[in-house]
């Protein structure tokens, strides 16, 4: 790293709220991201043994910086591909079906001449959907995007654990 | 109007800003204090702090002044700003907060490990920036010569003044504080004055209860509502204003202050909901401004409608009140956004020129308010929300496609990314100086206009909303020249792009 940009050493600790993020919780909630099984490949571990506590949390930073030169664990980075690709999915996903509900309104209302007949509190219902319409739909889908997106990495949190645990390589 | 109450709020505005940054000033001590607030910025504040210095003037007096102006169509420009921070929700939000660079050209020099492509990306930005203070102070012209007695300059000099007073003194800790601040001044300063205004429309203020009565169809005629909509136009300007977000350096620089990627997340989604309010309610004021104020559709005139609107409606002391909030409000946009900007700009300065110390930061920030300054005296204001649009669709043509592909693509190389953004830049400004030549020189009023003079309607659109093709003609140099590029991705692509996308607590 020679960029200029600080060393991530003075990142503060975790908020409390990203203690919720248990790695069992995305396991529950959704099907497994990657397409494939990952291949089981015994890895050299950066992480200290997860025994019997919760594998996400044993794996916080204390305090190493992250650009060291032998952070590359070929599972890890296996499932790293995976949530890049997860990530960029969901993030297209998102635009395109956004894009496609923005065509349907702005067809509805600049088309559908009947609708200028319709006055709410004296002002056509096309302007009033043009004025208000869109903003609903913008943060529904800001909701859905981060929700997603923290469950996809919850979902990687956990099957990276598995994957550099000792024995018990990928997800039970 | 009074000269007195206005010139009262604004003073009280200022005491409070200055109070607040001041305070700001005691505790930021180190650099890291002054560039990104230390990381440190709570969810809320945050999202308020990134709200106050997005919603500028031109939506704050532009918008309403152009739905009365032109129709309908005005409502794009804040549909197409909310948009554009979905997007950057969708893809940068998280990705750069884990990035840990302090401003764009810290993020593509790391990205890319090029010195070339980092000053070409400073140069973008402190262009786009500038282009972006320019309106705010000429929204503070417009205003003070409304209230006041006094030149148009007086606005714009005591803009600048503050701005680069507060930001100087304080850095991005203070402005956090100052713009979080500003964001509630701004919507308290347009909601309160529209409940009274629909109350006085509904007849609450007249001796019979008597509600204003008026024709729909002429009022919100068809051809000025979404029926009249020319679908290039609209299109290629919802794409600039999609993508321009962000390109933004002010809008960049505040996922910094998030503590980590999530966070950035949900922060921007309290953004989303914070600035979609403030533009219904803005929007709001617009369509009332078409019931009651039709005499003052006007170019130059209609962008004073919001401070026109509780004089005409609210009798008495109460009016005479609201307006002064109004004005306070709108001088919080000016102050909000320069500052926002300034910071940014000034952090590019310092570092790219000076090693990033907290003194050559603050130097960098007078000077970074200086150069607008002496731009927007020099130069004519155009409608406020066309001219903050025009710096969407630059940023959206010369920043925002190496952006998302460095963030995404591993193939970007350092000379792709320089070609993109020279070739996106040079044919945005291009199309943008002929269009508004072609406009001067009376070759036709609109850009869809008639077929008036010697150029095809075609080629005035083309020219007049060019995001639709500068856009892909960017993007596609950046990736062509990338595939091309015999020396490929920096080696350390792979483990940069990890540290974008995986979550803080796994990247030991």
């Amino acid at each position: 790293m020679t960029g200029p940009g600080p060393s991530p050493d003075d990142r503060p600790p975790r908020p409390p709220d990203r203690a919720s993020d248990h790695p069992a919780d995305g396991r529950a909630h959704a099907p497994a991201p990657t397409p494939r099984p990952a291949p089981r490949v015994r890895v050299r571990s950066t992480d200290p043994p997860p025994g019997g506590t919760d594998p996400a949390r044993a794996a916080a930073p204390s305090g190493t910086p992250p650009d060291r030169p032998d952070d590359a664990d070929d599972g890890a980075s296996h499932y790293t591909r995976g949530l890049v690709r997860a990530q960029l999915r969901l993030g297209l996903a998102c635009v395109v079906s956004f894009l496609a509900v923005v065509a349907l309104l702005t067809l509805t209302m600049s088309a559908v001449p009947a609708l200028d007949q319709v006055v709410v509190l004296g002002v056509p219902l096309p302007w009033l959907v043009h004025a208000y319409g869109f903003y609903p739909v913008i943060v529904a889908f800001g909701v859905v995007f981060a929700v997603a997106a923290a469950r996809n990495e919850r979902r990687y949190a956990a099957l990276a654990d598995g994957a550099a645990g000792p024995d018990d390589g990928g997800a039970p | 109007m009074s000269t007195a109450l206005p010139l009262v709020g604004v003073a009280l505005l200022l005491l409070a800003t200055g109070l607040i940054g001041f305070y700001g000033l005691r505790v930021s001590r180190t650099t890291s204090d002054f560039f990104v607030a230390s990381r440190t910025v709570r969810p809320v504040w945050n999202a308020a702090a990134i709200s106050g210095e997005y919603l500028s003037a031109g939506t704050f007096l532009g918008l309403s002044g152009l739905v009365l102006l032109s129709g309908a169509e005005a409502f794009w420009f804040p549909v197409g700003y909310a948009a554009g921070y979905l997007l950057v929700l969708l893809f940068v939000a998280g990705p750069l907060r884990r990035s840990g660079a302090y401003t764009i050209p810290d993020f593509v020099h790391a990205r890319l490990d090029s010195v070339v492509a980092r000053r070409v990306t400073s140069v973008l930005v402190l262009v786009i920036g500038w282009l972006y203070v320019v309106p705010q102070l000429h929204g503070a012209a417009l205003v003070i010569t409304a209230v006041a007695p006094v030149p148009p300059w007086v606005g714009s000099v005591g803009i600048a003044v503050v701005v680069s007073a507060v930001v100087a003194a304080g850095g991005m800790r203070s402005i956090t504080f100052v713009q979080a601040f500003q964001f509630w001044v701004k919507l308290t300063a347009l909601t309160l004055p529209l409940v009274l205004v629909l109350m006085a429309l509904g007849g609450a203020f007249e001796p019979g209860g008597a509600a204003v009565t008026f024709d729909p169809a002429t009022v919100f005629p068809h051809d000025a509502g979404p029926g009249g909509l020319d679908a290039y136009a609209t299109a290629s300007l919802l794409l600039a204003l999609l993508l321009g977000t962000t390109g933004l350096p002010h809008v960049l620089v505040r996922f910094y202050t998030s503590p980590d990627g999530g966070s950035a997340r949900r922060t921007t989604v309290v953004v989303l909901v914070m600035i979609s309010v403030f533009y219904m309610v803005s929007s709001t004021l617009g369509l009332v401004a078409r019931v009651v104020a039709p005499d003052l559709a006007r170019p130059g005139v209609a962008d004073t409608v919001v401070l026109e609107l509780p004089t005409r409606l609210v009798p008495g002391v109460g009016g005479q009140l609201l307006a002064a909030l109004v004005v306070a409000g709108a001088f919080a946009a000016f102050l909000g956004t320069s500052s926002g900007l300034v910071v940014a700009l000034a952090g590019v300065v310092s570092q790219d020129l000076f090693g990033g110390t907290v003194r050559s930061f603050r130097w960098s920030a007078v000077a970074c308010t200086l150069i607008p300054l002496a731009f927007a005296l020099v130069t004519i204001p155009q409608g406020l929300v066309t001219s903050v649009g025009t710096v969407f669709v630059f940023a959206a043509s010369a920043l925002s496609p190496v952006i998302l592909l460095g963030v995404w693509w591993r193939g970007l190389t350092a000379r792709g990314a320089v070609a993109g953004m020279v070739v996106g830049s040079v044919l945005c400004a291009t199309a943008l100086l002929a269009s508004s030549a072609i406009v001067a020189s009376g070759y036709g009023a609109g850009p869809a206009g008639e077929t008036a003079g010697g150029l095809p309607g075609v080629v005035r659109a083309l020219l007049a909303q060019p995001a639709a093709w500068t856009i892909p003609l960017a993007t596609a140099t950046v990736v062509v020249v990338s595939l091309r590029d015999r020396h490929g991705p920096p080696l350390r692509t792979d483990r940069f792009l990890r540290r974008l996308h995986v979550p803080e607590r796994r990247r030991s």
